[in-house]
């Protein structure tokens, strides 16, 4: 009698079939998770500087530090000063002059030149050794920190932060605008002399957002 | 008499075949999944500037960092490295003096009439190095008066231009 050959009786049809199934089910998977990896956008990150109508938040960036420019009181302060200055000299120029140099219209951290006003201008200066808000560490701050309160009082839809940046800080410049930007904020900035007073008015244009 | 037809074929070998080629699948599979995750929202950054966050020395500069918000999509870079007694324009690497911009029909005026022409698809970045602010503000004045598109990143001294990294990942460069 014949032996019956071993392995014979297996019949691998039905897992074959299986095993096609799956050959088919694997193709199709391929295809869409290949057209997702290949569909690569292309980021090109530097933004194209745009005009924007939002009121401005000035925070200036010197020393490594961040201040708060106080725009609005600065000018009321100066407002102030240039009437209490024009009464007093009753028109003597000489003596106009002389009281406009001498301003105290002046914050803790910023003081307003005067003599400035003539040219139609409003100019800020940086009182020297104030102090400012040291960002170290962007991981860290919070929302009831000096910075991260501003980025979580500030509304995103009106309002954008416009920074006035010196030579030596950039790097502070950088972690404050990464926060405003991680927030959707939108930001300028403008580079500033180490020395330069920061002026609004005449010849000035609006600080472009990017 | 008919016969009855048999398929007695041995598909052992079929088999070895098609589970091989399963196999190969399932690591393209993985290969693509692990593309996608590694970078959920298929960027591929094509600037010189590659992240929002400070520079530091000796540092790949992609590492925690994210890409801008409000980064531009649509036009080319043309780039611009503003120092405080020249400027270097990029691809062509030219330098130009600041006592040469005076002059006319200099490198830049040119650049800039080439841009002029390409407006809708190319854009300036000033990389503005300390120090520079009074002939950043100008060049900024002179860019937006021809019209032309200008983005602009403050950086740092000693901070190198990689120009070549940023031309290769937007295949300009082989």
């Amino acid at each position: 009698m014949a032996r019956k050959k071993r392995g014979q009786g297996v019949v691998l049809d039905s897992f074959l079939d299986i095993m096609t199934c799956m050959l088919g089910v694997l193709m199709l998977m391929i295809l869409l998770t290949g057209v997702d990896a290949a569909q690569i956008k292309v980021l090109i990150p530097t933004p194209i500087a745009h005009s924007s109508d939002k009121k401005q938040v000035f925070i200036e960036c010197r020393e490594d530090q961040l201040f708060l420019v106080p725009v609005a009181e600065l000018r009321q302060l100066a407002q102030k000063e240039l009437n209490d200055i024009s009464q007093e000299a009753g028109g003597d120029m000489t003596q106009l002059l002389s009281r406009l140099a001498e301003s105290s219209a002046r914050t803790a951290e910023y003081k307003v030149d005067l003599t400035y006003a003539l040219l139609g201008k409003f100019a800020i200066v940086s009182l020297p050794g104030a102090k400012g808000y040291r960002l170290l560490d962007t991981s860290k701050e919070k929302a009831t920190d000096w910075y991260g309160r501003i980025l979580t009082t500030l509304d995103g839809e009106k309002e954008m932060l416009t920074f006035l940046v010196r030579d030596d800080s950039f790097t502070v410049f950088k972690r404050a605008r990464g926060l405003a930007w991680a927030r959707k904020i939108e930001v300028s900035y403008e580079l500033l002399d180490s020395e330069e007073p920061v002026k609004f008015g005449l010849g000035g244009s609006r600080s472009m957002a990017q | 008499m008919a016969r009855k037809r048999t398929f007695d074929q041995d598909l052992s070998s079929f088999m070895c075949i098609i589970l091989m080629v399963i196999g190969v699948m399932c690591i393209v599979l993985i290969t693509n999944v692990v593309m996608i995750i590694s970078n959920p929202e298929n960027i591929r950054i094509t600037s010189l500037i590659q992240s929002v966050g400070a520079w530091v020395q000796g540092e790949p500069e992609m590492v925690g960092a994210q890409p801008f918000p409000f980064g531009n999509r649509f036009k080319d870079p043309i780039y611009i490295d503003v120092h405080r007694q020249h400027l270097v324009l990029y691809p062509s690497e030219d330098v130009v003096s600041i006592r040469d911009l005076e002059r006319k029909g200099n490198a830049l005026e040119l650049l800039l009439d080439e841009l002029h022409e390409k407006r809708e698809e190319e854009y300036v970045v000033l990389l503005a190095r300390p120090g520079t602010a009074a002939v950043f503000h100008r060049l900024k004045k002179l860019i937006l008066d021809r019209g032309v598109d200008l983005g602009w990143e403050l950086y740092e001294a000693d901070r190198p231009v990689d120009y070549e990294r940023a031309a290769r990942a937007a295949g300009k460069m082989e």
